[in-house]
């Protein structure tokens, strides 16, 4: 491994600190100096040598020395817990990092950092006597201080009753938190509460002398647990002083995890696209609308019906075009391969990777997915829609429905309303999404909107239906539906559009799943765990994108996934979508060319992706000049997907 | 869907004690039994350790008011007649990341903000053109709880 460029940030006070980067992802990881830290040999240490392999592959890394250690200025003494803190902010400023997970290797340094940054902190702490086998931790002290920590809410940190024998005379007030059993240990446990840190101001007495850095000569021992979680980054690191194991591995209290993907970048390409005819309410049923779509994929493609193998759907929200369907419209008898991992959705942006393992192992050559709603019908006969799914689900038919906490434009206006909270987005902001996707649906020949103009004073002005939300956050109800056909990139070679490849997918979950409620972090997607692995698949970063499709009901769905990707930091996508930004034109980051659910039509991102392959074929009716790289972003709340597709 | 939607359905089994709680005057949230942290919603296995009992537990009713929606469309037609209302999630006091989905009452909308601190109140649900009445956990604005008693 080459050692990473050294850089220096200024302090206030004019002191010289040295600080890498490694690695990047959408959320920044600031790992907090201990006492002893040295940038120059952290790979080398068993304390930081796992951290800095894992936590890069996920997340911008910034380390740092502190000042008087390390390769920082060394003229000073190590400072109070504030000049440290003013170390951390300076390396902040200089790398443009507003929001940070923090890691450390104690629990000291980290509420000393919690303190001066808006974060909060789950932290379990223990003292006792630890074993050490190489990079490896273990005793029942850790056992004891991980129990501890899982004990603790987000936000609080238990003590035992020994950690609160050892500070006594440190000013530090502990309030009791009753007795305890630790699974799997004996005895009940008298354990303690440190005022929580967003209550404010009593932590300042946790200085740096409250604690003893060593106890009866030993090495520190104090065991922690900690859950931070700054926006999109909640990481819990489990025994974190000296395991060195804990970013790597996922825990029941992350939020969310990334999806276990093989590598299939350029195996496959896109080589068919094809488009339903987008609509209000038409009377279509969804095969029909499918079938329509399929055809002129296959057209598009120069491929007839017997040459697809392989059909790609989702049993969802009436007939979906499966293999029957398919044999019965047009008229064939040959055998597929058939997944239900295809549709629209975040199924619009994975069933390329289902599709190349099928294609792989030769289980299909031409795959054929498609995705159709008639949910414009269906809503003018009172049969369905886009609030059905919800509304059958019992828990939220029983604890969210009867307080009017229903269908999906409350659930993403409570969660507008705290991203504008947490980090200042404006109504006009998320305006600047809504006139963006209206301006492209105005030149596009098939937008259902394509003759209604939008401008940030139409937005503005237009009728508030779920604060924050106006009616010009939402998106459509439409009819319509679209259809991709992928095959081998060799095959593809010989077909007659442009070879657009299949470069990366991931795909990100949340464990909460469709309670958007109880999301760990509510003000983010599931796209925090998708994007980095298909970035890393692709081999590509954020500056090399072109154009982009995310799947957008309301356009804070918009705003979380742009940072979410990776675009901008996290909380920063309000600033970063003003004015032109989004738009075909901007040479910037061009988003949502065909209008998206907003203007184009709600056909739940099987759109999206015909769009960024019309994109990169350079056929798009608003085309991005000399696009290259293009990505669809899905999402259905459990679950998020990345597509990146590459012009070759 | 049953015969009282918007209500629950009080006899559900995964939310009975809930609202049996709520007809108490009392709110009860899931907490798991093996490792002590609360679990919401009422699901098994626990998200937290695994372990698949959980015990309901009654809470202080105290927390804040994470965010919320201030309504002025019915999606349901039974919501109509109550507009604008105003619906969002109550952070517990003694697990922020519960978060009780609710009404905020007894305030006027403008007033409200994210991180406030809320208390419970309980009053019947009722909605036109739908039988019967269900005692429900509403929350409105509290003064800031006491600091804690310090121990040493």
């Amino acid at each position: 491994m080459t050692r990473p460029p050294v850089h220096y940030a200024t302090t206030a006070d004019g002191l010289e600190i040295a600080y890498q980067v490694l690695g990047d992802g959408p959320i920044d990881v600031v790992i907090i100096p201990g006492l002893f830290s040295n940038i120059d040999h952290n790979a080398q240490s068993p304390f930081y040598g796992g951290y800095l392999r894992r936590i890069p592959r996920f997340a911008r890394t910034i380390v740092l020395d502190r000042r008087g250690g390390g390769i920082s200025d060394r003229e000073v003494g190590s400072g109070s817990a504030e000049d440290r803190m003013d170390d951390i902010r300076a390396v902040m400023d200089a790398v443009g990092c507003t929001r940070a997970g923090l890691l450390g290797q104690c629990a000291r340094a980290l509420v000393d950092a919690a303190r001066g940054l808006r974060l909060e902190i789950r932290a379990g702490l223990h003292t006792g006597e630890i074993e050490l086998r190489g990079a490896d931790v273990s005793g029942l002290a850790v056992h004891i201080g991980a129990r501890i920590g899982a004990l603790a809410a987000a936000g609080e940190v238990l003590v035992s009753g020994t950690v609160r024998d050892l500070v006594v005379g440190s000013g530090l007030q502990f309030d009791d938190h009753g007795e305890h059993e630790l699974r799997g240990i004996d005895g009940r446990w008298r354990l303690l509460v440190l005022p929580r840190v967003s209550d404010g101001g009593d932590l300042a007495s946790f200085s740096p002398t409250a604690v003893p850095p060593r106890v009866n000569g030993r090495a520190r021992t104090v065991q922690t647990r900690l859950d931070v979680d700054a926006g999109s980054c909640t990481r819990v690191l489990d025994g974190a002083p000296m395991s060195g194991l804990v970013c790597g591995r996922m825990t029941a209290t992350d939020w969310g995890f990334a999806s276990d993907l093989d590598d299939t970048s350029g195996e496959i390409a896109i080589v068919g696209i094809g488009d339903a005819e987008y609509t209000k309410a038409s009377g279509r049923t969804t095969q029909q609308i499918a079938a329509q779509a399929t055809a002129r994929a296959l057209d598009d493609a120069g491929l007839t019906s017997s040459d697809i193998d392989g059909v790609m759907y989702i049993p969802f929200s009436g007939d979906q075009f499966d293999d029957a369907a398919y044999r019965a419209h047009f008229g064939t008898t040959h055998d597929m391969w058939v997944s239900q991992k295809g549709g629209g959705m975040v199924w619009a942006g994975s069933a390329p990777y289902d599709a190349a393992l099928a294609i792989r192992s030769g289980q299909a050559k031409y795959v054929l997915n498609t995705f159709s709603v008639a949910w414009a019908t269906q809503r003018s006969q009172m049969v369905g829609g886009p609030g059905h799914v919800h509304a059958e689900d019992l828990y939220k038919q029983n604890l969210e429905v009867p307080f009017g906490w229903f269908p999906q434009p409350v659930y993403f206006a409570t969660i507008a309303r705290r991203h504008m909270y947490e980090f200042g987005t404006t109504p006009e902001q998320l305006g600047a999404i809504a006139v963006a996707c209206r301006r492209h649906a105005m030149l596009h020949p098939t937008a259902v909107m394509r003759h209604t103009p939008l401008t940030l004073d139409d937005y503005l002005r237009s009728p508030l239906i779920a604060e924050p939300f106006r009616k010009e956050d939402c998106c459509l109800i439409s009819d319509g539906g679209a259809a991709y056909i992928m095959t081998s990139l060799e095959r593809a070679r010989d077909l007659r559009q442009p070879v657009i490849a299949v470069l990366g997918v991931g795909v990100g979950n949340s464990r909460t799943g469709a309670y958007w409620s109880q999301q760990g972090a509510f003000t983010s997607t599931p796209q925090v765990f998708a994007a980095p692995g298909a970035f890393a698949m692709a081999g590509i970063g954020r500056e090399d994108v072109d154009v982009l499709a995310c799947y957008d009901p309301f356009t804070i769905v918009s705003l979380m996934q742009i940072e979410d990707m990776g675009f901008c930091p996290k909380g920063n996508a309000g600033r970063f979508v003003e004015g032109d930004t989004l738009h075909f034109d901007s040479g910037k980051l061009p988003y949502n060319t065909h209008g998206g659910m907003l203007s184009h039509a709600y056909v739940l991102g099987i759109a999206h992706v015909v769009e960024i392959v019309r994109q990169l074929r350079h056929a798009a009716a608003a085309q991005v000049k000399d696009a290259q790289v293009g990505i669809y972003g899905g999402y259905t709340g459990p679950q998020a997907s990345t597509l990146i597709l590459g012009r070759r | 869907m049953h015969a009282h939607f918007p209500l629950p359905e009080v006899t559900w089994e995964p939310t009975r004690e809930f609202w049996a709680g709520a007809a108490r005057g009392e709110l009860l949230i899931t907490r798991c039994d093996a490792c002590g942290r609360y679990v919401w919603y009422p699901q098994t296995p626990c998200r937290h350790c695994g372990a698949t009992r959980l015990a309901w537990t009654r809470v202080s009713g105290r927390g804040t008011l994470f965010s919320w929606s201030v309504l002025h469309h019915a999606w349901i037609p039974q919501f109509k007649a109550q507009l604008p209302f105003v619906s969002g999630l109550v952070a517990l006091q003694e697990d922020p990341g519960v978060r009780v989905v609710s009404y905020v009452v007894d305030c006027a909308p403008e007033t409200l903000r994210c991180d406030m601190p809320v208390t419970v109140v309980f009053r019947a649900l009722r909605y036109p053109g739908v039988d019967g009445a269900v005692v429900a956990p509403l929350f409105r604005p509290a003064a800031p709880s006491p600091p804690g008693t310090g121990v040493r």
